[in-house]
């Protein structure tokens, strides 16, 4: 029998798998305005048989749905998370788990201190950035802030982790039930716990195209799509026929799409039905600055500074060059531009052009650099100077 | 209350009142000398304490000290030091409020020692208060106040001991509320409880005793008990379960074979070597949020640059219902049989027309409707004319695309009326 979809749900889903303007999770409010149910029991029983369960984890802690994914490649090479947010991270759940009590940051901080020279810093940024990624909630209390771990960070600690962790402080190695017993997490008795797949553990007849997925998806996340060779070593075909026909076989066409872009590979969400529910994965600032850049690079070369797309923000916001900062920042953790670090220059990255192309509705064969002159002169007039013939 | 019970305030003109308040004057009077108006509280702990010697010497001998030079022995002898306050000073301000007399020796009055009774008992109150953490100094000020109630509305004064004590207890409450997990940490949870509980019952106890004497107590401040001790009881139950967690968590931890000192320890000596972000590489099974790339469509990137750029843009002018795209009287423009040779501007009219607005950029119009676009385009190119040369021009490819990258910036489309058609600035 054909599995049944929901639209509304895919929608949702679509929504968790881009993410949102602000770079926080998703507000459990406005995937219930997205699902039209304040009860979201159904829609998450539709996310784990869903197929997107097969790469992705949904986590809803009572405010906020998070859709994460557990990758090597994305922990060694670009992880949002840094040791000094894990360290702070493990402290306050098992102190919060030890005391049963929120978390106050003077404790945090104490406990740190003498870690380094600057760990009071340390620990207050590591702080501010778990609560961005919601793994901790600040709990209001009269003497100060106080935290509390979350079930997204509770639930984004896999056991493996926890158990070189306790086995690195310990000196030896424990078993799984012991160590989860520490961090007073639950399993059900008598079931043998399993743990979630990994990037390089899937198993199955496809493991193969899971794993190109799976590469695709991490790659595009981070802004370093893989390129057709390194998907084509994966899969073992000589070309991604056999690739596409398994995304397509699976459904996974309803939540994004496989691009081609030169010569990489790119996962990508059609996001018009979520700008029209007022669901903006990137801003108009943002997509501005993306498509004036994309001109940019076209006609004067890469990388763009600041300076050269100031102009757009010139006489319209107080401070033009903290808004060219601010938007290449929302593009750069959209994985739309990458941005060498503590310079003001920065590029589009092939998600980014693939992204653009696709807004405009740039096919391959087409005039690609024709098109956006076109498109740049209609859009940006008065911001247009092409170099080569000088006209503006 | 009672109606019978006698209250200070309500007395208007009596020279009782007036002989009291002269009183209460004359302490703050000696009170704000003594502690040079306030800024300095340990100046008055001295005169307090020398007025006591004082008190004390007639207490023992029933005769007074040796005037200024005997008081500042007794002082130095008591306490190992000189007052910081002027001894002369202050005997000076006391005989000039007749709390002392001064002859041979120096003696209290008996104002002065009413005064000064008053003034010690406020010390030893507000000592006790002071001393009691900032989390116990609620219940302690409502149980004083009940203790308090006692020596005054026993003698037919109305204190307003019962309602004040209630409020302290309800603010102790609130108090234990907000911060009940701060209480349970500091291990006071408990005891704050079973305090607050057994006062609401020692307030229902005064209560009830008022009543057996004859007192008839209004309605709402029993109301305000009962709701108060039950919202009170509600907290204490929250609390209670707190304390079980709390208990519970640090019993589990006590009985894991993971020593927690030294996981602490060393999250502590991982803090910036980056070996946690190692360990979570090798197990990869941290799960991250992570997000791909969307896009929107062409029509919303459109719209948002429009939006950055402070522009207008007409999203419904490529869905316009049955616009004549030429007023010529010789063809169409979208038929393309150039079969017209007029100036464009009643055709601007037209679009502006069905587009609704009187004045629009031209980009907003190209954008979406191609032909549109290649009519304008020519018309600005050859200065609003369109020929039939031009077009037969434009048909033909390169020549007519030379023309139209040569437009510069953005055209606003207007009324006949107003400015017709120009290039913006």
């Amino acid at each position: 029998m054909a599995r049944r979809h929901n639209p509304r749900y895919d929608l949702a889903l679509r929504a968790l798998l881009c993410g949102t303007s602000s770079g926080r999770p998703t507000t459990r409010a406005r995937v219930e305005q997205l699902v039209g149910d304040s009860d979201l029991d159904g829609f998450l029983a539709y996310t784990r048989s869903c197929v997107l369960s097969r790469y992705f984890t949904v986590v809803e802690d009572g405010h906020y749905l998070t859709l994460s994914l557990a990758s090597r490649e994305l922990l060694q090479e670009d992880s949002p998370v840094s040791g000094e947010m894990l360290a702070v991270f493990l402290f306050i759940w098992k102190w919060h788990q030890d005391n049963a009590m929120p978390v106050a940051q003077g404790t945090v901080v104490e406990h740190f201190v003498g870690a380094s020279r600057s760990a009071s810093r340390s620990v207050r940024r590591a702080i501010d950035q778990l609560a961005a990624l919601k793994w901790i909630d600040e709990v209001t209390g009269t003497q100060g802030r106080t935290w509390v771990p979350t079930r997204s960070g509770t639930g984004a600690m896999g056991q493996r982790f926890l158990a070189l962790v306790v086995e690195s402080s310990q000196g030896r190695p424990f078993s799984t039930r012991e160590v989860l017993d520490f961090f007073g997490v639950s399993t059900p008795s008598g079931s043998t716990h399993v743990p979630p797949l990994t990037l390089f553990d899937t198993p199955a007849g496809h493991a193969r195209y899971d794993r190109a997925l799976r590469r695709i998806i991490v790659g595009t996340a981070t802004g370093r799509p893989p390129t057709l060779a390194a998907v084509a070593r994966i899969t073992g075909d000589p070309d991604t026929t056999g690739l596409a026909q398994y995304a397509a076989t699976l459904g996974l066409d309803r939540f994004f799409r496989l691009a081609v872009h030169d010569r990489y590979l790119l996962a990508l969400v059609e996001a018009s039905e979520l700008y029209s529910q007022n669901v903006a994965p990137v801003r108009a600032t943002a997509l501005t600055l993306a498509a004036y850049t994309w001109y940019l690079e076209e006609f004067h070369g890469r990388p763009v500074r600041y300076d050269q797309v100031e102009p757009l923000f010139v006489d319209r916001v107080a401070k033009p060059l903290r808004q060219v900062a601010l938007a290449v920042g929302v593009l750069a953790r959209r994985g739309w531009v990458k941005q060498p670090r503590g310079r003001k220059v920065f590029s589009l990255t092939p998600t980014g052009r693939e992204c653009l192309g696709r807004a405009l509705g740039l096919r391959p064969q087409d005039d690609h650099r024709e098109a956006l002159r076109e498109f740049a002169e209609i859009h940006f007039a008065g911001f247009c100077v092409h170099e080569e013939d000088g006209h503006s | 209350m009672d109606d019978t019970t006698r209250t200070v305030l309500g007395e208007e003109g009596s020279a009782a009142v007036d002989k009291t308040m002269a009183d209460l004057a004359d302490l703050a009077s000696f009170v704000n000398s003594a502690s040079d108006g306030g800024q300095s509280p340990r100046k008055l702990f001295d005169a307090v304490r020398l007025l006591l010697i004082i008190q004390e010497a007639e207490f023992r001998t029933g005769t007074g000290v040796g005037r200024q030079q005997g008081l500042r022995n007794r002082f130095r002898e008591q306490y190992g030091r000189d007052p910081m306050v002027d001894v002369g000073g202050l005997l000076g301000t006391a005989d000039r409020l007749s709390l002392i007399s001064r002859d041979w020796t120096v003696q209290l009055t008996s104002k002065g020692s009413r005064l000064l009774g008053t003034l010690f008992r406020v010390i030893l109150d507000w000592h006790g208060f002071h001393q009691k953490s900032d989390l116990e100094q609620l219940i302690y000020q409502s149980q004083r106040e009940l203790e308090m109630a006692d020596a005054y509305e026993n003698y037919g004064y109305q204190a307003d001991s019962l309602p004040r004590a209630l409020a302290f207890l309800e603010r102790g409450y609130r108090d234990l509320q907000s911060r009940l997990r701060e209480y349970i940490l500091e291990g006071l949870a408990m005891d704050q409880i079973s305090a607050l509980i057994a006062n609401y019952d020692r307030l229902q106890e005064a209560i009830a005793a008022k009543r057996v004497e004859g007192y008839e107590l209004t309605l709402p401040i029993i109301e305000r008990l009962e709701r108060s001790k039950a919202a009170a009881l509600r907290t204490a139950y929250e609390g209670m379960e707190g304390v079980l967690a709390h208990s519970t968590g640090r019993v589990r931890a006590e009985m894991s074979l993971i020593n927690k000192t030294r996981f602490y320890t060393y999250l502590q000596q991982q803090f910036a070597t980056g070996e946690l972000a190692d360990l979570a590489g090798r197990a990869g099974d941290v799960a991250l949020p992570v997000s791909i790339a969307a896009y929107p469509s062409a029509r919303q990137l459109e719209e948002s640059i429009a939006e950055t750029l402070g522009r207008t843009y007409l999203p419904g002018a490529s869905q316009l219902p049955g616009v004549e795209l030429s007023v010529s009287a010789e063809g169409r423009l979208d038929e393309e049989d150039y079969a017209f040779d007029e100036d464009l501007r009643p055709y601007v009219d037209r679009i502006l027309e069905a587009v609704g607005v009187r004045k629009t950029r031209e980009s907003s119009i190209l954008a979406l409707q191609p032909s549109w676009s290649e009519a304008l385009m020519v018309a600005v190119g050859v200065g609003e004319l369109v020929t039939k040369e031009h077009l037969r021009v434009a048909a033909a490819g390169e020549t007519y695309q030379e023309e139209r990258f040569e437009l510069v910036g953005d055209l606003t489309l207007a009324r006949r009326e107003e400015d017709r058609h120009g290039e913006a600035p």
